[in-house]
């Protein structure tokens, strides 16, 4: 018996020793595997299922213009693209080219793992603004380029707004009164489909950069360098009042918590309901709506300021492409990126519907996206909160938080000082 | 003798090739899990710190986890309670031996085999508050006052997400009862009815002792289900609203895959394998100890 358990122990103490010991080389081998013929070169692309619609044609046409050159596109559902990638990384077999989404809990991770090659010499990098490329740089370099830019707006329905003979509100008094006016009218102001997390935490990133990011864009960092707290802070405190407001006013569903994002979406287009927020991608989804209910759809950006001041639109990339430092074939791998990202290639690149990161590209304006299209192409913005924070305030305060505030469980004030805990905790 | 100890061995060389896959794939994992939940590992980055017991220290106060291990408890006790009391119900009411008898066995039984991914995308439409078929029949029954938002409401919802497994567990629960039922000698029953047993006094002087076996696997089959419950709870609530109906395995989860914190959602994975292990030691123990045989 003495003997089987000290084989045993050996074999497990055999088997961790293994495991340190497997993760020191992986990085060097590669390098020495760089130069390769140009004679034949394969490059790999992976995707997620939505991403960039038209890459697959370009890849095509790319083949045909460039002899010798073969291209594989694969795409995957979200997490398991994440989870492939995950694996394909560490065992140093990753495809040269791959999504990656921005922001320091994201393709931070990666760029810190030293697992992608530095962008800046890519063509396409000066067309695009660069409060979108924030996202996907560290000290001063661009390891992803995004290929669409996304924003939150007020999905509203048109039939119902004209009866009740209301004008797109422009600040937060406004809105307010088109909300009162919608409710005694006997239609649920806003569909906020309470039973997902992600829905609930938009009115916290639609509201905040009109009120907290306005008066000061650098309020992240000052939350890094503990200047700042949520709790303490007056901007965030009136963010906290805001959506407090929409929800004791009675301007969301009365079982709010339990609505899926299918049924407020469905309310939104019998009519039931006259508002949902969401984001620019999932436009497809609502013009569908608004053609099954025989109803007109329209979008405009939930206005946070005060009148007189200036909207700010919540804006953010989409994800954006980059390249794998382990790669033998990164040359032939940026070449295929700026020829995607080329002004001739883009609009084909990104697919209809969506907002073009390139200063030199202008998709044409969708019927839905009319209203707002002047307010994400000029007014002032700021990215997605989650974007420049560390992983873990915004899923335990905005997230299941706010659903808990939702179920008076807490209030909207407290989620701050939440915030405030879950930001030390993940930056310790 | 020399010729005969060669031989013994034989058998273990059949085992080997299995037994190297099983420690390559689980044993090894499983073991190298115990060294990440001591490190900072994101999953991602090969490089990582040791950190000790910190990741264990850490979920002492964060509440989300309290909350997941007091749900994942209540889930569990009530799974497998539930599941084992219908379960019991229907094998009595479909031992008789009548007429449709098979028809309603299927019946009962056929929840398990479907998918639990599924099950709670259909539960969740069955509950939504508005369009929900639930309170629609509720209403049109007029009983619009028992119409509730099931999920959304912060107390009801994990006893809802608890409703849709017991009904998915029962019937297996069910098939387990039966077989057992088949196995009690009938003198027993003739031997009771002769000595003024009643149905009940039956039931109860019987019947339920010599239930002792399918009531162990149940309940300890049942409870470590429980205490795994992720699927169901995943595709109807993903752990909301707040935190009323996350567990120990969506917590886990959503830190290794969301948060990137690997280490962490290691050191939780250990707390469940050793609640799991413990309870079940002493369910065995307890269990084993009540069975009797005829």
């Amino acid at each position: 018996m003495f003997k089987r358990l000290t084989f045993g122990l050996l074999i497990s103490a055999f088997l961790i020793l293994a495991a340190c010991g497997s993760n020191g080389n992986a990085n060097s081998e590669n390098e020495s595997d760089n130069k390769s013929a140009d004679s034949s070169i394969e490059l790999k692309v992976s995707l997620t299922a939505q991403d960039m619609s038209g890459l697959e044609t370009l890849a095509k046409q790319y083949e045909s213009e460039n002899e010798g050159v073969t291209i594989n596109v694969d795409r995957a559902p979200d997490n398991q693209f994440k989870q492939t990638l995950g694996a394909q990384l560490a065992s140093q077999e990753a495809p040269d080219l791959f999504v990656q989404w921005p922001g320091l809990s994201k393709i931070g991770l990666s760029i810190d793992a030293g697992y992608l090659a530095d962008l800046n010499d890519v063509a396409p990098l000066k067309n695009i603004d660069e409060s979108l490329l924030k996202g996907f740089s560290k000290e001063e370099k661009v390891y992803g380029i995004p290929w669409s830019k996304n924003y939150l707006a007020m999905f509203y329905n048109k039939d119902v707004f004209e009866k009740n003979q209301i004008e797109i509100p422009t600040d937060w008094e406004s809105f307010l009164a088109a909300c009162e006016k919608l409710k005694a009218a006997g239609v649920t102001p806003i569909a906020l489909a309470g039973k997902e997390a992600w829905n609930v935490q938009l009115p916290w990133y639609a509201l905040a950069p009109s009120t907290v990011y306005a008066q000061d864009q650098d309020w992240d960092q000052k939350r890094f360098d503990n200047e700042v707290q949520f709790a303490t802070s007056d901007s965030w405190k009136t963010v906290a009042q805001q959506y407090n407001q929409l929800f004791q006013n009675g301007y969301f569903d009365e079982n709010t918590l339990g609505i899926s994002y299918e049924s407020a979406k469905t309310a939104l287009g019998t009519g039931q309901a006259a508002m949902m927020i969401d984001g620019n991608w999932s436009i497809g989804g609502y013009e569908e709506i608004a053609k099954a209910n025989n109803i007109e759809i329209g979008m405009f950006a939930l206005p946070g300021n005060q009148a007189g001041e200036d909207i700010w639109l919540s804006s953010a990339p989409s994800t954006g492409l980059a390249v794998w430092s382990g790669g033998k074939q990164q040359e032939a791998a940026k070449k295929f990126l700026a020829y995607v990202f080329s002004d001739e290639n883009y609009l084909t690149l990104i697919g209809p519907g969506q907002f073009s990161t390139l200063k030199t590209v202008q998709p044409e304006s969708a019927e839905i996206t009319a209203d707002i299209v002047d307010v994400v192409q000029n007014a002032p913005s700021y990215q997605f909160l989650d974007i420049g924070w560390p992983a873990g305030p915004n899923v335990d305060a905005f997230n299941q938080g706010t659903q808990a505030a939702l179920g008076k469980a807490t209030t909207f004030e407290e989620l701050l000082t939440v915030a405030d805990q879950s930001w030390d905790k993940a930056v310790r | 003798m020399r010729h005969k100890s060669k031989l013994q061995r034989v058998p273990y060389t059949f085992v080997l090739p299995a037994l190297l896959l099983y420690l390559m794939f689980f044993i090894y994992p499983s073991i190298q899990s115990f060294y990440y939940a001591l490190t900072d590992w994101n999953g991602i980055n090969p490089d990582f710190n040791f950190v000790g017991m910190e990741n264990f220290l850490g979920l002492m106060d964060n509440m989300r986890f309290q909350a997941a291990f007091k749900n994942t408890l209540l889930y569990a006790v009530g799974l497998t309670l539930g599941q084992a009391i219908f379960g019991l119900l229907f094998a009595l009411l479909l031992h008789g031996g009548f007429k449709g008898q098979s028809f309603f066995r299927s019946v009962f039984f056929s929840p398990q085999i479907m998918s639990l991914l599924a099950i709670g995308y259909i539960w969740a439409y069955i509950y939504d508050p508005t369009t929900g078929s639930l309170n629609t029949i509720l209403n049109s029954l007029g009983l619009s006052g028992m119409a509730k938002n099931w999920l959304g409401d912060l107390d009801l919802a994990l006893w809802s997400v608890i409703a849709v497994s017991i009904w998915q567990g029962a019937g297996w629960c069910m098939l387990i009862f039966l077989a057992n039922l088949q196995s009690v000698p009938k003198d027993l029953y003739e031997a009771a009815s002769i000595d003024g047993a009643g149905t009940f006094k039956q039931f109860l002087n019987v019947t339920f002792p010599l239930l002792g076996p399918a009531i162990t696997i149940t309940l300890v089959t049942g409870m470590i289900n429980g205490l795994k419950a992720f699927d169901l709870i995943m595709s109807m609530t993903k752990g909301g609203p707040g935190y009323a109906t996350e567990s120990i395995s969506t917590v886990m989860y959503d830190t290794a895959f969301t948060r990137n914190l690997f280490g962490e959602a290691q050191a939780m994975g250990m707390i469940m394998f050793i609640v799991i292990f413990i309870i079940t030691i002493i369910q065995l123990t307890a269990l084993r100890k009540r069975e009797v045989d005829v």
